[in-house]
């Protein structure tokens, strides 16, 4: 019995790497360049990735994964180092407090809910980074938080069907 | 989402959030106020460059990709093209060689060494430039190895382009002139009158800090001062396109283009002079 508890353990240890994997995945993705301005109005996959596992595995706070992703991001984006691992980690607490409660809501319900918390990391990227003092101007950027909540259902359906099949739990 | 071991929040989340929150503060005042962060942000930027390489992947089959459907009457006309260019180029290489020769003549008999040192030149090639449209952040192919440091000033074969930034093995960061973070003390080369250049973080810059008392109009050329000894005096930085007088105002509202083909040029030059710093440029 202690056996095949430790070999489930080592079983969920394993495809925890497919959420960092995914995650990894967002921070190459938000790296390509886009050569029109109106790029900017996609936004950042890393936080939504981050978002979907907080809600999806219950049983873990993702604090450390937001500052380590932050930290990655930073690097990437010649922000000052710290910077997004804050806007991560103040992105992520909320939603600890209120996953519990967004379970029994519909899937349209959390994609409005996603696009609130993104607009609120717009927000944070805004006040947070100079250099984006700028890009504020541009309505685009504000338009991520929209397609954001826009892109959530699809973003939601790929990670769902990705945890299933690896019994991520 | 089904979750078997769904629990609520404990103390210990909370600590951790405010303890991430914490050293997040902390990381941002010190890479901001020193220089500490440098060494680490060298290592984590050498350390996600297979990263990097694997985003600049699908940019780059698209590039390859539109290159090989190129048909063959553009590459004709294109190589006609370069033939003539290197034609002309020959001829303004031997004109500039002997203008060189006759600038050293001078030089020496005014006893003053060469600004630039040719042998402190290094020559290299943008690969890439910033994920956000909002940084004006090229990548070029020097890094440590090539014994590139922070702070070195970038030029292209029209004047500044910028400053090294950050540095990692293989590759550098340049800060362009025109990034709202870069400030260069510059003088007007017909008056001598001295101000700021400050980029607006698009495709211009703003010449600050020039009394209204002082005589400045469009086409003036702007180059540095060497005021802050950073970069050598002398180096074109940006042409006078506009000039405004705002009521109240004791400064005149200058805007310039940038003389260096900072949208353009794939070669840029990096003067290799001694270690400079860079306290005044911050992402």
């Amino acid at each position: 019995m202690k056996t095949l508890r430790w070999l489930a353990s080592q079983h969920q240890s394993h495809n925890r790497w497919l959420v960092l994997m995914t995650l990894l995945f967002g921070v190459l993705f938000d790296s390509i360049s886009w050569s029109s301005s109106w790029g900017i109005a996609f936004p950042d996959l890393t936080p939504l990735i981050l978002l979907y596992w907080v809600m999806a595995l219950a049983n873990s706070n993702f604090l450390l994964t937001a500052f380590f992703f932050g930290i990655l991001h930073d690097v990437l984006y010649h922000t000052g180092l710290g910077t997004y691992a804050l806007i991560y980690c103040l992105l992520v607490y909320p939603m600890l407090h209120v996953r519990l409660q967004l379970r029994n809501k519909t899937l349209l319900q959390i994609s409005l809910f996603i696009g609130v918390w993104m607009l609120a990391h717009q927000l944070l990227v805004w006040l947070i980074t100079p250099a984006n003092h700028l890009a504020g101007q541009n309505i685009a950027f504000w338009l991520a938080a929209l397609v954001s909540a826009l892109l959530w259902p699809l973003i939601f359906m790929i990670l769902r069907t990705l945890r299933r099949n690896a019994h991520i739990r | 989402m089904p979750s078997p071991q769904a629990r609520s929040l404990t103390s210990y989340d909370h600590w951790q959030f405010v303890a991430a929150c914490a050293l997040s503060l902390i990381l941002m005042v010190i890479d901001e106020q020193t220089q500490l962060m440098m060494q680490s942000r060298m290592v984590l930027s050498t350390l996600i460059q297979p990263l990097e390489w694997l985003a600049r992947l699908p940019e780059n089959w698209i590039g390859q990709s539109n290159q090989a459907l190129t048909d063959r009457a553009t590459l004709t006309a294109e190589a006609d093209k370069l033939r003539l260019q290197v034609l002309l180029l020959s001829q303004q290489l031997q004109a500039s060689e002997q203008i060189n020769q006759e600038n050293d003549r001078l030089r020496m008999l005014l006893g003053v060494a060469s600004r630039v040192n040719q042998s402190k030149l290094m020559v290299g090639l943008i690969v890439d430039h910033s994920p956000d449209p909002f940084r004006q952040i090229v990548r070029i192919n020097k890094g440590t190895k090539d014994n590139i440091r922070n702070g070195m000033p970038v030029m292209d074969a029209h004047g500044l382009m910028g400053q090294v930034l950050s540095v990692n093995f293989n590759e550098s960061d340049v800060l362009l002139v025109s990034d709202i973070a870069m400030k260069i003390p510059v003088r007007v080369v017909r008056t001598g009158a001295r101000g700021i250049v400050q980029g607006d973080g698009n495709t211009e810059l703003n010449l600050k800090f020039l009394p209204t008392t002082s005589n400045i109009r469009e086409g003036d050329v702007l180059e540095t001062s060497g005021l802050d000894g950073r970069y050598p005096s002398g180096i074109p930085v940006a042409e006078v396109v506009n000039v405004k007088s705002q009521a109240g105002s004791v400064f005149w509202q200058v805007s310039a283009q940038p003389v260096a083909k900072i949208g353009s040029s794939r070669e840029v030059l990096l003067l290799m002079g001694k270690p400079l710093a860079v306290e005044s440029v911050t992402p």
